[in-house]
């Protein structure tokens, strides 16, 4: 069974190294980049350091430094550090899960399924293939719960129990020190670590162990550091719980894995004993967490991780063989066997609540705060996100595409301000590969960058159509000029300069006009907007997504209107960037693409808006949209 | 004294024939007469279970609300009408089972059953109970959410008297939603005097799972009970023949960490979570003190009394009670 253990592990590590690209997925990805940039530039100190989050992961701002002063060129774009990065954390989280798994000797068939079910879950799957720092401690703790495995296990003889190598102490505890430096959260599966290496089913026993203590001087230090190194301290999020929200992001997330963990903590339970009482509530403590503070299915990364974690400790292992001897623990293994693998297969695509069909590719999206997730259909998502930039999956992939083609020289001098809707690193992460200063506020910069995404979006976290980022840049539009610096697969980067002395001869942008003017009209959701033919819509994705076509001439429409065989009710609408007002029609993708096949030529002056979501998702109802993160 | 296993002999009325005479004890002591009528009818309305009513003041702790006044004035009728409801469904269910409680090694002194009051008073006494709680809650919430609890938790009571009190798991599902109905009631009592409580998911999941933590608990002392006095399971109570010792453990340890899980996770999603998460500390001791007596000894067959045979379930429960406290009123 070992043989099957690894093949397993190798299988799993191939296939994220095959979906490993440039390709950026959160914002949080593009900080950590930018920090690690920063220092490897000396433009931030190692000590006093302001980047996001660096008091809870500044292990991980280092270890990516390093790297990539080792790998980095000079004429290095940010595609191919986006790339390095995401290289990083796979080859850190391989080469651990590879020696964690060859470290164990014996495997039953039980242990082999949970680790199928852990690894091929979607959170643990899809965070795979980006940089970040739950990756680099997961990489740690992995090699932790080895180093905590027994004695007599390893060496294969009897040792008087409680007895421990200096060496190994001292290895557990720079093992746990790095893992809660790297990302901090990691603290929240130092219980079940201890608990599952305990060599006695009692509390006090625990405490007393030598591992143990070096766990908690490790943890303690790594905090302090974090505390002393940092010149800000980055507050936890506002929590919230919202049901619907909980589930769909539990069940997205976790999939079939959540099976095993209730059954595991269950089981451990039912022995009547209060220290396995501890154990499951060790196995529970991340999902309690992360239940309330849910903005994403990537955070459940950790209660994925605490079930890898349990196969890796000798008390894991016999309470997954027992689980595997019940008839309820085998239920569940098969269960969660199939239902692991079935959805790497098979989504589901809803164009309404209503209305869903089973589809092998391209299945519905769901939002989150950091970017969409699938409905099934996991290896083809996975193959999306590999190709992500020339498909983008999402706005993530876009906006940072759109960034990429900016030009240094094209910047005027001076400090620059970034403005985004959830996006403001990767254009902060610019400015640093660019060497350019960046402005604290908008109010000190001597120009400001923003992606055409933030007109027409809101700013996450906030529940109404309008957020700060936007009513700054909106102000902004007001008493200055804009040009766009570069764009990709359409999303555009405009830079913003001060003053009404613009070129006399620039005329307004159409583009920027209409995403302004059909912001209420997509209720402050994503949406994309492209002049007529410039994109293929696809119909088959985009069934149930909100559309629209625009245009500053009405008889066009008109006659467009006329070809669909539609009433020609034409809405009016204004934009607050210029004075002239759009002509607008709702369409379909289905009624898009036969319009397409016989495009006339009035109708390449008008402009086509797609929700990037189906119309029943609101965003505004999701995660954390009455937070105030 | 009527020794152990004594057959009671009843009239088709129920009354018991085999207990002095009235006439003679009253022509003896009279006071003496008064006390033990007064003290059988106490048993009999189980006035010690009336602690139960205490989960309708949940809202008021939680609601931050426990300094004042209104707000208690507003959540204890509504804890007096489940006071007297509940009266009216314990003396109805003793009603219906004094037959199998003559069989039960403790329940066979139940006033009813002895035969000590007269199945036709006790009826009486259900009917006053009922109009009494029903009208109490209909002049001070009107026939709003509080009444309807009301009502749904006594029709419930009757089901479960009536159909589900056989069945196995079933059983304590019910019990728990009785609970839940006490929460409940006490939110919307809250609310119909212009507070703005609500019953929380939060507070509904932690209420039930700590409602089946009990009444599992309280099976598992009853079949520890019945194992010890080598009494056919289900002779008390149709329902244990369903359970097993370890499936209870389970259960028991399950319901448990549902509680705590819950409990948990809502200290978390509270704005004001730095402190509040300190009051989970008291509150998972003492889940872990119940499960320590559960799973080792009978004293959970009488849940009621459990805070006077456990120091540290006293002492968890009070330091629970009192951060709670504190940090509400802090908020």
């Amino acid at each position: 069974m070992r043989l099957a253990a690894s093949v397993v592990a190798v299988l799993w590590i191939c296939l994220e190294i095959w979906a490993v690209g440039p390709v950026m997925r959160e914002s949080d990805q593009a900080s950590l980049l930018e920090g690690s940039l920063q220092l490897v530039a000396k433009d931030r100190a190692v000590a006093a350091n302001d980047s996001y989050n660096y008091d809870k992961q500044y292990l991980s701002y280092w270890i990516t430094a390093a790297w990539l002063k080792v790998r980095m060129t000079d004429d290095k774009r940010s595609m191919e550090i986006a790339r390095e990065g995401n290289l990083l954390a796979i080859t850190f989280y391989a080469l651990a899960l590879l020696a964690a798994v060859g470290a164990r000797k014996r495997w039953s068939g039980v242990q082999v399924a949970v680790l199928y079910g852990a690894l091929f879950t979607p959170v643990l799957s899809f965070s795979g293939v980006f940089l970040s720092p739950n990756m680099l401690s997961a990489s740690f703790l992995l090699l932790l719960a080895v180093m905590l495995r027994h004695e007599h296990e390893r060496s294969g003889t009897d040792t008087p129990r409680g007895s421990q190598s200096g060496i190994r102490v001292c290895l557990v505890g720079v093992l746990a020190w790095a893992a809660t430096a790297a990302r901090q959260d990691a603290l929240l599966l130092m219980p079940l670590l201890a608990l599952f290496a305990a060599q006695e089913e009692s509390l006090r026993a625990t405490l007393r162990d030598q591992r143990v203590q070096a766990m908690i001087v490790g943890t303690g230090f790594a905090i302090i550091l974090g505390l002393l190194l940092s010149e800000k301290f980055a507050v936890l999020p506002a929590p919230f719980f919202v049901l619907p929200t909980f589930l769909a992001f539990v069940g997205g997330g976790l999939g079939a894995l959540l099976l095993l963990v209730i059954t595991f903590a269950f089981g451990l339970v039912s022995r009547g004993s209060l220290f396995r009482v501890l154990m499951a509530l060790s196995v529970l403590l991340p999902l309690i967490f992360y239940g309330c503070v849910l903005y994403t299915p990537r955070h459940l990364f950790l209660p994925a991780l605490a079930i890898l974690l349990t196969l890796f400790s000798d008390r894991g292992r016999a309470c997954w063989d027992r689980l595997g001897q019940g008839r309820w623990g085998r239920f569940a293994v098969i269960v969660t066997l199939l239902s692991t693998a079935l959805p790497w297969v098979v989504g589901v695509r809803m164009a309404g609540w209503k209305q869903a069909s089973i589809v092998t590719s391209a299945p519905t999206l769901y939002p989150s705060t950091d970017g969409f997730w699938p409905m099934g259909a996991y290896g083809e998502f996975l193959g999306r996100l590999a190709n992500g930039m020339k498909e983008p999956v999402d706005h993530n992939q876009r906006v940072w595409g759109a960034w990429n083609t900016i030009v240094p020289g094209d910047l005027p001098p001076g400090k620059g301000a970034v403005l985004s809707s959830g996006l403001v690193s990767y254009g902060a992460f610019h400015l640093a590969l660019f060497g350019r200063e960046k402005a604290s506020t908008v109010q000190d910069a001597d120009y400001v960058l923003f992606d055409e995404r933030t007109l027409g979006k809101r700013q996450r976290g906030v529940n109404a159509t309008e957020g700060s980022n936007r009513s700054t840049l909106l102000s902004l539009l007001e008493r200055g000029h804009i040009r766009p610096l570069g764009g990709d697969m359409g999303e555009r980067i405009f830079l913003w300069t001060p003053g009404n002395e613009g070129d006399p001869e620039q005329r307004p942008d159409n583009g920027v006009s209409l995403k302004l003017a059909l912001h209420d009209y997509f209720n402050g959701n994503d949406f994309t907007v492209r002049p007529w033919g410039r994109e293929q819509w696809k119909s088959k994705e985009l069934a149930g997504h909100r559309g629209i076509v625009a245009g500053r001439d009405r008889s066009a429409l008109e006659a467009m209107a006329r070809r669909l065989g539609t009433p020609t009710d034409l809405k009016q609408i204004g934009s607050s960037y210029d004075s002239t007002t759009w002509w607008t029609v709702p369409i379909t993708a289905k009624e898009w693409n036969s319009l397409a096949a016989g495009s006339a030529l009035e109708m390449q002056n008008l402009w086509t808006a797609f929700g990037t979501l189906p119309n029943f998702m609101d965003v505004r109802k999701y995660a954390g949209a009455g937070s105030s993160r | 004294m009527r020794e152990q296993g004594q057959v009671v002999d009843h009239d088709k009325d129920g009354r018991d024939n085999s207990a002095p005479s009235a006439g003679i004890l009253m022509s003896g002591t009279e006071t003496a007469l008064i006390q033990t009528t007064i003290c059988r009818w106490l048993v009999a309305l189980r006035v010690h279970h009336w602690t139960k009513s205490g989960f309708c003041l949940a809202a008021l702790l939680f609601h931050g609300a426990v300094f004042d006044g209104s707000a208690w004035s507003a959540v204890l009728p509504a804890a007096v009408c489940f006071c007297l409801i509940s009266s009216a469904v314990y003396l109805a269910n003793d009603i219906f089972n004094r037959k199998e409680d003559r069989c039960h090694p403790n329940k066979r002194d139940r006033p009813i059953a002895a035969g000590y009051i007269a199945v036709r008073a006790a009826w009486v006494v259900v009917t006053v109970l009922v109009a009494t709680a029903l009208g109490l809650s209909f002049v001070f919430y009107g026939l709003g959410s509080v009444t309807l609890v009301l009502i749904a938790y006594y029709l419930l009571s009757w089901l479960y008297s009536f159909c589900l009190r056989g069945l196995p798991l079933v059983d304590v599902l019910v019990i728990g939603l009785g609970f839940v109905a006490r929460v409940a009631a006490g939110a919307f009592a809250l609310q119909s005097f212009d507070f703005t409580a609500h019953p929380t998911g939060w507070l509904v999941g932690c209420t039930y799972f700590l409602a089946l933590l009990l009444g599992f608990g309280k099976r598992k002392g009853e079949w520890l009970l019945m194992e010890s006095s080598e009494m056919a399971l289900g002779s008390t109570r149709r329902a244990l023949r369903g359970y097993t010792a370890e499936l209870l453990n389970v259960l028991i340890g399950c319901s448990a960490l549902c509680a705590g899980s819950i409990y948990v996770a809502y200290c978390l999603s509270r704005s004001d979570w730095v402190p509040f998460v300190l009051t989970a500390v008291p509150a998972l001791l003492g889940l872990l003190s119940y499960l320590k007596l559960a799973w080792r000894s009978t004293s959970v067959e009488t849940p009621e009394y459990l805070l006077l045979r456990s120091w540290s379930l006293l002492i968890s429960l009070g330091g629970w009670l009192v951060l709670v406290g504190w940090f509400t009123a802090i908020r």
